[in-house]
């Protein structure tokens, strides 16, 4: 859905202010059954993933024994099987990842995309509108923990994942339970946000996306997921390479938030320079709706990433970019 | 299935030194006859696999087994395919890594040996 700047700071102004819901369908839904999914899950990835009750959640890192990114993992106990969400796209990779490690294991994945749906209802208000609707009880719900229920009579699960500093609130259900969600929302008076203005609200919290700021080419700890590694959990694919990086101070380069003078292309690279050396990279930049602000991420090299430093933008971009945050998804480290 | 070399089948093949360590660690749970290990690979570990191994007297129908030096080495269908030609030996003394894996299905191993990518 496409909407003009207008009905974009609408939009924004509700997601920031107050609630609005956004079709997160796009997000991959695997459903884990067996005894030995926890133990694989803990084995192939960076946090501690061991022991997560039902109704309890967490976030890991898959990694490759390159230590690089394959994705991250939201692990969810349902109660008769655990919810595993990815990034859009990603379920069939993680799915295949997980079935070629699964050797002699009791486990089974299963890729629920399609039969289900994902809404999420995000901003300050998301928490107390959904209390309303729902008579449930949230405010004790912690970060990535799920609790049940029903919604326009319909069954639900609600999974608390904020979106950095700013609530949200993940509403999983039957996919024909979509239509009357969505207009149970709509007579509410919540707001569907559209594609630009919720992709401005990722960048904004400075949530990295799969293929621009996550992915094989970056390790957790340049991406700023140290608050998703447990370093003293034993082994798990990549921990060898990620153990190293740190213990020596080896990572090249940082997630980092930036503003910038100008809009930014990104049709083409746009790379960071800083007396006409190379330093680091855009990769996602949006305006905000409401003051026209123009911000992104990237990545630049470590000496360089520090709060105030400014480059020069290449090509026919030629702004000036800012560092303005060194965001950390999940926190500083365990 | 077997995997056979000159018709020989392939298995897991265990160092007197590391048929001697099995003993000693049988002897330590209870068990005296019909000593096994059991030696299987799991998900996981630095690179990928992980070798993970249990002292037991119970074989399974499906298990391939090599008998050596009075220890049966019992690997599961599954683990074959990722073990086969595998020796097993045992380093000891205080720079000792203990069962020590030599693997030539593996292209990369960890650091501790303990785990392997194939």
């Amino acid at each position: 859905m496409s909407s003009n700047i207008s009905d974009r700071t609408s939009l924004y102004a509700a997601a920031t202010s107050d609630a609005a819901i956004y079709d997160n369908d796009r997000i991959g839904r695997l459903k884990a059954i067996g005894e030995d999914a926890l133990d694989l899950l803990n084995r192939l990835s960076t946090n501690l993933v061991l022991d997560i009750k039902e109704g309890e959640g967490n976030h890991t890192v898959l990694t490759t024994n390159r230590g690089r990114i394959l994705d991250i993992v939201t692990i969810t106990n349902i109660g008769d099987h655990f919810l595993l969400l990815t990034s859009p796209g990603e379920e069939e990779h993680i799915q295949e990842w997980l079935d070629k490690y699964t050797i002699m294991e009791d486990l089974e994945v299963e890729n629920i995309t399609d039969e289900t749906t994902m809404l999420s209802v995000v901003g300050p208000n998301s928490l107390s509108k959904l209390e309303s609707l729902t008579g449930l009880s949230l405010s004790k719900l912690k970060d990535y923990n799920v609790v049940k229920g029903s919604l326009a009579s319909q069954e639900i699960s609600i999974i608390a994942r904020p979106m950095g500093s700013l609530p949200c609130f993940d509403i999983l259900a039957q996919i024909n339970s979509k239509d009357s969600l969505l207009g149970f929302f709509s007579d509410s008076g919540i707001v569907s946000l559209d594609s630009e203005t919720y992709d401005a609200i990722k960048v904004e919290n400075a949530i990295p996306s799969y293929g621009r700021e996550i992915g094989d080419r970056y390790n957790p700890l340049e991406a700023g997921l140290i608050g998703s590694i447990n370093f003293e959990k034993g082994c798990y694919i990549g921990q060898e390479v990620i153990a190293r990086l740190d213990t020596y101070q080896k990572v090249q380069r940082r997630l980092v938030k930036m503003q910038f003078s100008d809009e930014v292309d990104l049709s083409e690279e746009c790379l960071l320079t800083k007396d006409e050396q190379e330093v680091g990279r855009i990769t996602s930049f949006c305006m905000i709706p409401s003051g026209g602000e123009k911000i992104g991420l990237g990545y630049v090299r470590i000496a360089f990433a520090e709060i105030g430093n400014t480059f020069q933008i290449s090509g026919d971009n030629q702004g000036i970019a800012e560092i303005i945050d060194l965001p950390q998804l999940f926190g500083p480290g365990q | 299935m077997s995997i056979t070399m000159d018709g020989v089948e392939l298995g897991v093949q265990i160092s007197e030194k590391a048929a001697e360590k099995i003993k000693y660690f049988a002897e330590k749970e209870g068990i005296e006859a019909n000593v096994g290990l059991r030696v299987a690979v799991k998900g996981g570990g630095c690179s990928g696999m992980t070798y993970d191994l249990h002292i037991t007297d119970e074989e399974l129908e499906s298990d391939k087994i090599v008998e050596q030096f009075g220890v049966k080495v019992m690997v599961d269908k599954k683990s074959y395919i990722y073990l086969v030609g595998t020796e097993l030996d045992f380093s000891d003394g205080l720079n000792g890594k203990g069962f020590v894996f030599t693997n030539p299905n593996a292209t990369k191993s960890c650091g501790c040996g303990t785990s392997f990518a194939v």
